[in-house]
This record gives structure tokens, C-alpha cells and sequence, in this order.
């Protein structure tokens, strides 16, 4: 996820952000589940290019308990790192036309649900003795690169832009195991990506400005996911700031993920302003067609409301974001029972600080 | 067709509001609003993968 997270340096942005140097850190805590990323951005201009080099460092730690039933299981504290460096640059090569690309390393655990099932396959097959394929088992070494390039066209001056991106990712996974009277079998440890982006931003009005994008990415082995985000800016008033954003993602034969958010901001005066917002997101379950049981997360639902406040100085910036998160699955099936305690509900608070200095 | 601005012909100096902060697209935690880490949680936003290294490679 941090492969995907840093490509989206490259992939959502029209501009090179005017501040040229960012320190952000986020906090995701569910009580027995907590989720930690820092992120440094600096960017770097020149005549002919616009740069930007960012470094994220993510740490999750959770406690492991497996199911009741699971006699092989034990309790454990587990805590992982990451870290991931992405470089993306542009040029301007027509009076209305730029080019960009990037490239990106990580190293690590990219989210907290592969942890944990990485810690149940430990458990489970890291010693089966006389099992046949017990060798199939090896230690996770979760990695990978991408490599994005893109182009962005200025179609009408200053209100219309179009932009396409081409990314390319490598992945060494956590894999995943399946056992049954044929012994262990592992899954893919590597997986390959390659995903276009087509994205146009306009300004409709003094009012208002429009965002939209169509995704499709195609990974090892699987359909290929297609994926729609759009978001509509409105200034209501002179100091009175909406937002909506709607997204939607499928993939055969049965994922689809919807979600819609909200948010009004209001500017308190030239430099404060406090905002207030809310989402809903609801998925129908991930693709599973394992033997006996699967680790694939069954239908979610979920709620985000959140408050926060902006500061823009002259050369100091800043922004402070708290919000709760509820999430809602969907009954466990009998396939999944081993899972209930990764996929149960739970309310997180979300915690967002960034600071932002003008050189 | 409304979010492709087709007919919209907005001079720049009549972009001011839009111009502001909030009133972008942008990447920056400062002047954004996104959340980086909730794509872990609600897979769905993730904006490409998914599963990519979520542990379920095991399900394809």
C-alpha cells in the first residue's frame, strides 16, 4: 500500500505543491490495532523542472488473538515498519503541455491486515514437520518499485486540464498459504501491476472547479480493477468553502466499492479556517475462491465524521485533523471464522498533523 | 459532461475563489484533505490494487 500511496504523489496531483518543504504525521488507532505514518515532502524547483522527493515512514503494532477454535494459535504483540522513498519530476515541454514521471522503493509490511495475517500463516505453517510442502512456507519480505510516466495538457487556459499516467509497480508480497490433503501451497510472491490514470480538472465557474479521474490497474493473476473518483469544489460564499467527493471501484467477479464524502470549510479570516466533514464508504467483499478458507475481508461498511482547522501564514502553514471512523463488516462466513477477530467492527480515531514551511 | 467544463470560460482573474486553498486538488497534508492511511481500512479507495499486498494474494 505504501507503492500505491506514494504513486499518488504522481498520479492525483495537476501542480507541484507551492510549499516547497511538508512534515505530516497521521495516526489510526482502534485500541488493539494502531497505525503510525510520518511523511517528510520536499520539493525542488529549477528553470526546466519541478521536483519533488518524498520519504514516508509507517510503523503499525497490534495484538495478535486468534480465534477461539484455532488450538494452534497464541496471543502476540506484533510491531512492523516501513519505509518508502519516491522521486516524481516534471517539465514543461510546450507552452501548454508537461511531461512527469517518477520512480519509487519500499520496504516493509504495507498495511496492518497483512500483518496480521502474516502472523496467523507464522503460527500455523512456519512447523509442519512431515507435511508435504511444509517447505513452501518462507518469511515474509514484503518490497517493491514503481515507475510512473504521465503527461498533462493544458486544454483551455488556466480552467481546463487533461492528464494521463502510466505507473508500473513490483511487488514482493506477504504471501498467502492454503493447505488441504495435498499439503501446503503458498501463493504468488510476486506481483506485478501496471495501471493507467485519465484525469481532467476544470474550473466551471468564478465558483467552482470539477475533478475527475477513471483508473484501471491489473495485477498478477487477477481481473482488472476499474476505478472512478470525481470531486466538486464549490465556494457557497466568499468565506464558505464545500466539497464533495464519490468514487467507485469494480473488479470481476464480484468486488464493488462505493464511497461519498462531504465537507464545508469555513475561512475565519485571511489566514484561519476550520472545517468539518463526513463519509460513507461500503464495499461487497473482496474476491475469494480459496479451497476450505479464505483471508479475504467480507462486505464492509463504514462511517468517518471528523472536525479540524488550516492555518496559511506567509511562510508557516499548518493543519490539524481529528475524526472517528466506524467500521461495519458483514456476518463472517464459516470460510472466514479464523479471521473474526482482524474482521470484526471496531471505531477508530483518526489524528492528523502537518506542518508546511515556505523557503 | 458538467465536470468536463466543456462550455466554461472562466477568465483567471475571476479564479480567485476557486484559486483558494481548499479549493484544490492538491497532494500537500497542509492544503488537502485526504487520509492517507484509509485505504488500508476501506480497500475500495485504494486508487489501484487493492489486494496488491494485503495478504490475499492466496484468494486468486
Amino acid at each position: 500500500m505504501v507503492s500505491l500511496i506514494a504513486l499518488s504523489f504522481l498520479t492525483a496531483g495537476f501542480a507541484v505543491s507551492p510549499n516547497p518543504l511538508e512534515v505530516g504525521g497521521e495516526l489510526v488507532d482502534a485500541g488493539d490495532i494502531t497505525l503510525l505514518q510520518g511523511s517528510w515532502v520536499g520539493d525542488f524547483t529549477s528553470e526546466d523542472w519541478d521536483s519533488t522527493l518524498s520519504l514516508a515512514y509507517g510503523h503499525y503494532s497490534m495484538n495478535y488473538v486468534p480465534a477461539p477454535f484455532d488450538f494452534r494459535g497464541m496471543d502476540r504483540r506484533r510491531n512492523e515498519s516501513n519505509l518508502a522513498l519516491q522521486f516524481n519530476t516534471q517539465k514543461q515541454v510546450k507552452n501548454n503541455l508537461w511531461l512527469m514521471g517518477g520512480a519509487g522503493v519500499y520496504d516493509g509490511f504495507t498495511n496492518y491486515r497483512s500483518v496480521w495475517l502474516d502472523e496467523y500463516f507464522r503460527q500455523q505453517y512456519s512447523d509442519l514437520p512431515g507435511v508435504p510442502g511444509a517447505e513452501n512456507y518462507v518469511e515474509a519480505d514484503p518490497k517493491g518499485v514503481n515507475a510512473t510516466l504521465g503527461a498533462r495538457w493544458e486544454y483551455k487556459p488556466g480552467t481546463g486540464f487533461a492528464q494521463i499516467d502510466l505507473s508500473w509497480l513490483e511487488d514482493d508480497a506477504s504471501p498467502g498459504y492454503e493447505i488441504d490433503f495435498d499439503g501446503l501451497r503458498r501463493g504468488r510472491l510476486h506481483l506485478h501491476t501496471g495501471s493507467v490514470s485519465i484525469s481532467t480538472e476544470n474550473v466551471l465557474t468564478p465558483r467552482v472547479r470539477s475533478y475527475v479521474a477513471l483508473r484501471s490497474s491489473q495485477t498478477s493473476e487477477r481481473s482488472t480493477r476499474y476505478g472512478a473518483d470525481a470531486s466538486l469544489f464549490v465556494a457557497v460564499a466568499e468565506d464558505w468553502i464545500m466539497r464533495w467527493n464519490a468514487g467507485a471501484a469494480s473488479e470481476n467477479p464480484q468486488f464493488e466499492a462505493t464511497y461519498i464524502g462531504l465537507a464545508l470549510e469555513h475561512q475565519i479570516d485571511h489566514s484561519v479556517s476550520w472545517f468539518v466533514d463526513g463519509r460513507y464508504y461500503d464495499d461487497t467483499g473482496e474476491i475469494e475462491n480459496a479451497l476450505l478458507f479464505t483471508t479475504a475481508a467480507p462486505g464492509l461498511a463504514s462511517e468517518r465524521f471528523g472536525v479540524g482547522f488550516r492555518w496559511i501564514g506567509d511562510n508557516w502553514s499548518s493543519r490539524f485533523y481529528l475524526a472517528r471512523l466506524r467500521t461495519n463488516y458483514d456476518p463472517l462466513r464459516k470460510d472466514i471464522d479464523f479471521f473474526q477477530n482482524l474482521y470484526r467492527d471496531r471505531d477508530w480515531d483518526i489524528v492528523q498533523v502537518a506542518i508546511s514551511r515556505r523557503l | 459532461m458538467i465536470f468536463l467544463g466543456g462550455c466554461a470560460n472562466v477568465p483567471v482573474y475571476e479564479q480567485g475563489l476557486v484559486s483558494k486553498v481548499g479549493m484544490t486538488r492538491t497532494d500537500s497534508m497542509v492544503q488537502g484533505d485526504r487520509v492517507n492511511l484509509l485505504p488500508q481500512i476501506e480497500p475500495g479507495s485504494a486508487i489501484s490494487g487493492g489486494s496488491v499486498a494485503a495478504g490475499c494474494s492466496v484468494c486468486r
